[in-house]
Formats: structure tokens, C-alpha cells, sequence
């Protein structure tokens, strides 16, 4: 059983606002998706490696900068003396 | 010149090159359905009207002077809104990238750009490629051309909707369990769900990215080949992709195919769901197939391990949304980084929130073995069982919807009930191969899709059986309005 405070964590651990009414709605539906997913649980699969991709990365390209010309974002709105205005990051909690 | 935008690729490509009519008159054409008819359906997102025009004209006195064109000259092609097109908006229907002007092309929109293909706008869909009815846009539901009370199916409504409308010349979706061909199922054109692998990914918004392929819509199965001689083969930008078997040919290569209709399918499917599939069966060994029914017991862990492994996905790729570079305005002025953070992707939608915290929830220690390592284990499990099956069948067959199209907001207050809508299309996600969904028929006006389905790389057989379908059974595919 997947409870409001476990939602309430997980919605911490995602960086995501919900309100009241969200974790009300989603305690009920989350628990129901994730017990659909209970089917697996009981799987023996032992033998078998798992895929995480069907095409693997091989050649990894040159990490190399490519210029995009001045004001690659000119819809950015919150901007100081050139650079890109972000929240403070000494964290309170 | 009357009803041009009714014409496939190859008509308009030849009637612009061979003047017959311009390219201007045809985008004009093309433009005026859009406003005539997107008042209903509401595909578009962004309607490109100014540099389609522009780029028309240049065609047009290319082919007045006699110089080359490309080979798609003309032809307008309609854009889902989570592929990144240069100077021009790609929202993923979301408040999350209102505004978001991307700097650069996606590798598909390049390809079609150097053969004159004309980008005409951007296509409505579920939240970030969410969900399957693209009712979870943040511009509202796209309609049903059909019926405009039902959904078009999803995620990429907009792409097929704007296909069956006659909106556009053809169109690209992206498909992460079945979001280009269930919607080309619900609203009765060609949707093509490529293996994973042959079309390059750059530019594509990531969701679930190894699950998803970008891939065309249309009104004919040649135009979808076309479409896939064009976006298909390998790109240094992105590093799954592989050297293809293209150009395709859009004549029948083989007609004596073998096929399997997969009964799992069927079972469950509703009852008028069933007997047209079983009609299309009947087609393709009237055409010259040689048919036979299958079962596959894993089958069943298919649309779990699907959504285990999206949800898993789609919370790692969508953590970089921070509003900072992109997004609505909000001030980050004042705000401590976690907080800012965390209440800026509140504005995510209901679908997008519900997947990121179960995909958290999968990802979380304690719980990676008992699903997700499970899911890519059930993945392994598929690709070495449908391996097996493609040594002794060229094609696998079945209903691409297990229902009829639904009305909207039928389904919206029970995320379950859509996500089981996916059961039939998830499979070639998870085991990377590639799938059709082609019209069938009908059902009190409703349209269903037949799926084929075929081995790696195996694109050719997949068309060979969509071709000799096509030209056997005849289904309407365009909207008689």
C-alpha cells in the first residue's frame, strides 16, 4: 500500500508541488497502478540478462562545442548582466 | 484547380515539378483547409504560415528556371510538437516549455528540409508523448475527424488527425508504446512505428528514449515508405542508430508472405474488433499469403514491463525541467533552488506528475529489483520469443486498438483504463521491432486498424503486406467531410 506520506516523499524526491487535492487523488490511484505491476514481482526470470536497450551505444561522437550564434534562447526571461538568473542555492531545508 | 490537398506525395511532387499547379497554389490550399477545418479538429499547435509560403515561392522560381528541386518539393509536412524545429515553437503541449524556441532541427526536420519538404506547422499531443487519447495536451483535446465527440487515440492525435483531415501531405509522430499507431488506428490512416534504431532521435524531446521511435503518417502506404526513405539511416547525433535496408521499395517485393495472427490479441479485443481482423486475415491470403493463428503466453507481462520501464524513464529524463533556461515566467528572485524547483514543475500535467512520482517509485532502492530489473528481464524475454517466431513467419498480425474509438473524456478519471488501451502495441516497443497500423474497416462509423508487425530491420516485409493489403481490401482512408 503506496500511503499519502510515501507520495508526499516521492513527490519531494521529484521536485514536484502537489496540492492537497493531488495527493489525495493520486494515493488511490498510484496504489492501483503499482499493483498492476505486481505481476512481475512474482516472476522468475533467473537465466535471463536483462535489455536495457535493444541497441547498445557503441561509437560515442567527439564532445566537441558547437556554436549556435548569439541569443540561442532569446525567449529566456530571467536574465542578469549576461548570464541566466537561477534561484539561490544555499538550501534551508 | 480543385482539391489538392486530397493528393498523395507523388501527385503533388509531379503536379508542382511538372507545373501543373504551383507549389504556392498548393500550400494555399493546404493553409485554407487547416483554417476551414482545425476550427473542429484542432491538430495544429502552430500553424507555419509565413515561411511555408515563402518556401513555396522559392520552389516554384527554382522549377521556373529550371533549376533542380528536391524530391519532396512541395509537399507539406505536419510536425508532432516534441520534435524540435529551428525558429519555430516545440511546446511537448506543455506549460512547461511554453515559448521554448529550439536553436536548432531535429535530424528528421534537416532531411526533410534538403529534399524541399515543407514544415507547415506543429502538431497537438499528450503532454510530453503521455499518454493515449491526447486529451492530456495543455491545449486541450485534438477531435476525431470522424466523429468529432471521440478521441483521435494518442499520444500523437494531432499528427493523424491532421493526416485524415487532409491538413497536411503526411505527417511525423513519435511512438513510445504505440503513440503513432494508435492514433492512425482511431482515425483510419497509415501510422509506422520503425525499428528502434533506424531513425535518428536528435531533436526528439526525450520521454522514454529506449523505447521510442519517430515515425511517419499517411494517407497511402507508399507515402509512408516514401517518408522513411527520407528520416531513416544512420546519424552521428545519435548513436543507436544503424545502417538501413533503404531505400524501400514501394512495390510489392513478395507476395507469398507468410503470416501470423497473434490470438492473444483478439481474445480480448472487443467483438467487431475481432471479426475485422479476422476479415483482413482473409484478405491477405485471398492476396497470396500463407496464413495461420499463433498464441504467446508471455504476452501477459507485456503492458506491465511497458510501463515500469516508461515511468522509470520518464522521470530521469524529465528532472532537467528547472524553468530557468525555458518555461513561464516565474522569477526565480527570492526562492531557495529546491522550492523554485519544486513549484515551477508543479505545472506539469496530471498524466506527466502521476508518471514521474511512480517512475521515482520504481527507481527507488527496494523496489529496482522487484520491477523495473524484472521489466528489462521480461524485455529480453520477448525479443528471444519473437526472434523465434520470425524464423518461421515473415509478418505477425492483430488488431492494432483492442477497442473502437471512444467519446473524450469517456476514459480521462481512470489512467488505468487508458493505459490498457496499450496492450496490443507496447510488445514492439519493449522488443525494439517495427509496426504498422493500417485501416481495415469500420464500426458504426468508428475506424480500425490492422497491426503487422515484423522482425528487425524487416521494414520491407512490413510494407509488402501493408501494399498487398491496401490495394486488396480498399478502405476509405481520408474523412468523407
Amino acid at each position: 500500500m503506496v500511503s499519502k506520506d510515501e507520495i508526499k516523499h516521492l513527490a519531494w524526491l521529484a521536485r514536484l508541488d502537489l496540492s492537497e487535492e493531488e495527493l489525495l487523488k493520486y494515493e488511490s490511484q498510484i496504489d492501483r497502478i503499482i499493483q498492476h505491476f505486481d505481476i512481475l514481482d512474482g516472476l522468475t526470470l533467473d537465466i535471463l540478462e536483462p535489455t536495457y536497450f535493444t541497441k547498445s551505444v557503441r561509437n560515442l561522437r567527439l564532445d566537441q562545442a558547437k556554436d549556435f550564434g548569439e541569443n540561442v534562447l532569446p525567449k529566456t526571461r530571467n536574465r542578469k548582466d549576461g548570464y541566466l538568473k537561477g534561484p539561490k542555492s544555499d538550501v534551508k531545508q | 484547380m480543385s482539391r489538392l490537398y486530397d493528393l498523395s506525395i507523388d501527385e503533388v511532387t509531379d503536379g508542382i515539378r511538372n507545373q501543373h499547379f504551383s507549389a504556392e497554389e498548393y500550400v494555399s490550399q493546404i493553409l485554407e483547409r487547416i483554417s476551414k477545418r482545425d476550427v473542429d479538429i484542432k491538430a495544429f499547435v502552430s500553424v507555419n504560415t509565413d515561411d511555408a509560403i515563402e518556401s513555396a515561392r522559392r520552389i516554384d522560381s527554382k522549377i521556373r528556371k529550371g533549376e533542380k528541386v528536391g524530391h519532396l518539393a512541395g509537399i507539406t509536412v505536419g510536425i508532432k510538437d516534441n520534435i524540435s524545429t529551428k525558429g519555430l515553437r516545440t511546446t511537448c503541449a506543455s506549460r512547461v516549455l511554453t515559448d521554448y524556441v529550439p536553436p536548432y532541427d531535429a535530424t528528421v526536420i534537416r532531411k526533410l528540409k534538403e529534399c524541399d519538404a515543407i514544415i507547415i506547422g506543429k502538431l497537438n499531443l499528450d503532454e510530453f508523448a503521455m499518454g493515449s487519447t491526447t486529451e492530456f495536451s495543455n491545449f486541450g483535446p485534438t477531435r476525431n475527424p470522424w466523429n468529432l465527440e471521440y478521441v483521435t487515440g494518442g499520444s500523437s492525435g494531432g499528427s493523424a488527425a491532421a493526416v485524415a483531415a487532409a491538413e497536411c501531405t503526411a505527417s511525423l509522430g513519435s511512438d513510445t508504446g504505440g503513440s503513432v499507431r494508435c492514433p492512425a488506428s482511431f482515425c483510419s490512416v497509415i501510422g509506422f512505428k520503425p525499428t528502434y534504431g533506424s531513425v535518428s532521435r536528435y531533436g526528439l524531446i526525450a520521454y522514454s528514449n529506449s523505447l521510442e521511435q519517430i515515425g511517419p503518417i499517411a494517407r497511402t502506404v507508399s507515402d509512408v515508405i516514401r517518408l522513411m526513405n527520407v528520416i531513416s539511416g544512420v546519424d552521428p547525433n545519435d548513436d543507436t542508430t544503424r545502417t538501413v535496408a533503404s531505400p524501400y521499395s514501394v512495390e510489392v517485393t513478395r507476395n507469398r508472405l507468410r503470416v501470423a495472427l497473434l490470438t492473444n490479441l483478439t481474445v480480448n479485443a472487443q467483438p467487431e474488433v475481432s471479426k475485422c481482423i479476422y476479415s483482413a486475415m482473409d484478405t491477405l491470403s485471398s492476396a497470396g499469403c500463407i496464413c495461420e493463428e499463433i498464441t504467446l503466453d508471455s504476452l501477459e507481462y507485456a503492458l506491465a514491463s511497458y510501463y515500469v520501464i516508461a515511468m522509470a524513464e520518464a522521470s530521469s529524463n524529465l528532472a532537467r525541467y528547472d524553468n530557468i533556461r525555458y518555461g513561464f515566467n516565474l522569477d526565480p528572485e527570492g526562492y531557495e533552488w529546491n522550492s523554485y524547483f519544486a513549484k515551477v514543475r508543479g505545472n506539469f500535467g496530471d498524466e506527466v506528475k502521476r508518471r514521474i512520482i511512480v517512475g521515482t517509485y520504481i527507481l527507488s532502492s527496494g523496489y529496482y529489483g522487484r520491477y523495473y530489473l524484472k521489466a528489462q528481464k521480461v524485455r529480453a524475454l520477448l525479443r528471444r520469443e519473437f526472434k523465434s517466431l520470425y524464423s518461421k513467419y515473415d509478418v505477425i498480425i492483430g488488431p492494432t486498438m483492442p477497442i473502437l474509438p471512444f467519446r473524450i473524456g469517456e476514459k480521462i478519471g481512470d489512467p488505468i483504463k487508458i493505459y490498457y488501451t496499450d496492450i496490443d502495441t507496447v510488445v514492439s516497443n519493449l522488443t525494439g521491432m517495427p509496426a504498422i497500423s493500417i485501416p481495415a474497416g469500420f464500426s458504426n462509423g468508428l475506424p480500425i486498424g490492422l497491426q503487422i508487425m515484423s522482425d528487425e530491420f524487416q521494414e520491407q516485409k512490413i510494407f509488402d503486406a501493408a501494399l498487398l493489403f491496401e490495394r486488396t481490401a480498399k478502405i476509405q482512408v481520408r474523412t468523407p467531410l
